[in-house]
């Protein structure tokens, strides 16, 4: 609540500023966790099957067991845009965050399509949780259509993010005061990116959206059953 | 329902999602019978707009499954 608006005036109306803006919440983001760790409230790990070198933007998608899943997605993507609820813009606490940020409201499909299609042909990386919401507790992942018409549209590849954390913690059935017994740990993998040009002879676009997001759903019930989930 | 507004939205049906405007009767529910999904429905809302210059609330939305329903919601703009 402090330090934003100081480091927002400081850096004045630019057009980097949500760039600068965005690598601060990766900061602060990496911070928590590490405090996390070392106060010994959860652990963390970070499996990487690929390594993207940040010179190609994606979509970079995640199951969504937990609320604290976002934390972790944006300290390891601290450059990217990210889809966040409307309801953070008008928390006391977030709102200067998101409003300089540049990351993308989902209060309004419309919007939220056309801002993401833009910022990814114009070059920027974006997290979006497909579900839209976090995972039922013991049911498989329902992806809504949104992230696979983001990635077509934009014509740009799918990096899709494994998230498991065990024992379950603040999901959607849980209050967020609710502790668990048992110290959390957040595993995390960065898998292989998923291209949407691998659709070959899909008559249109609209056919195109609908089998990524197919594939994108498969490919998640696939990973997660083979970690046990 | 207005006709005319039935008539519209049978043309843009039709056009956008290739779909034969002699299915696209008041009772046809959009999902189901139509095989429309949420991409669909952003994309109608969109190209309403474009011709009628009034942006359907999202919200109103919602609550569409019918073609009936989405005549109604054009009529109350």
């Amino acid at each position: 609540m402090l330090i934003m608006p100081v480091c927002c005036w400081y850096w004045g109306n630019t057009a980097d500023r949500p760039l600068k803006v965005r690598r601060l919440i990766g900061g602060a983001t990496d911070v928590f966790r590490c405090l996390m760790k070392t106060l010994g409230v959860l652990d963390y790990r970070v499996e990487r099957e690929s390594h993207p070198d940040g010179t190609e933007p994606f979509l970079i998608v995640a199951n969504h067991p937990s609320l604290i899943d976002v934390v972790f997605l944006l300290a390891e993507f601290p450059e990217s845009q990210c889809v966040v609820k409307r309801a953070l813009w008008t928390n006391p606490f977030t709102h200067m965050l998101f409003r300089y940020s540049g990351y993308i409201s989902n209060d309004d499909p419309e919007t939220l399509l056309t801002e993401s299609v833009a910022a990814m042909k114009n070059g920027d990386s974006l997290i979006l949780f497909p579900e839209g919401t976090r995972t039922r507790a013991g049911c498989d992942p329902e992806f809504k259509a949104g992230a696979a018409a983001i990635a077509v549209r934009a014509g740009r590849s799918v990096l899709p993010i494994l998230i498991l954390v065990t024992p379950t913690t603040l999901t959607k059935a849980d209050h967020w005061y609710s502790v668990p017994e048992e110290k959390v740990f957040v595993d995390i993998t960065v898998c292989e990116p998923l291209s949407v040009t691998d659709a070959t002879g899909v008559p249109d676009e609209r056919q195109a959206i609908r089998q990524f997001n197919k594939r994108l759903q498969q490919w998640y019930c696939e990973r997660l059953e083979a970690k046990g989930c | 329902m207005t006709t005319d507004n039935l008539e519209l939205l049978q043309k843009v049906l039709a056009e956008e999602f290739d779909l034969n405007e002699s299915d696209i009767v008041p009772e046809a529910r959009l999902f189901e019978d139509l095989d429309l999904d949420s991409i669909d429905a952003v994309d109608l809302i969109v190209r309403l707009k474009e011709l009628t210059g009034k942006k359907v609330p999202p919200e109103q939305f919602k609550s569409v499954r019918t073609v009936a329903d989405i005549v109604a919601v054009i009529d109350s703009l």
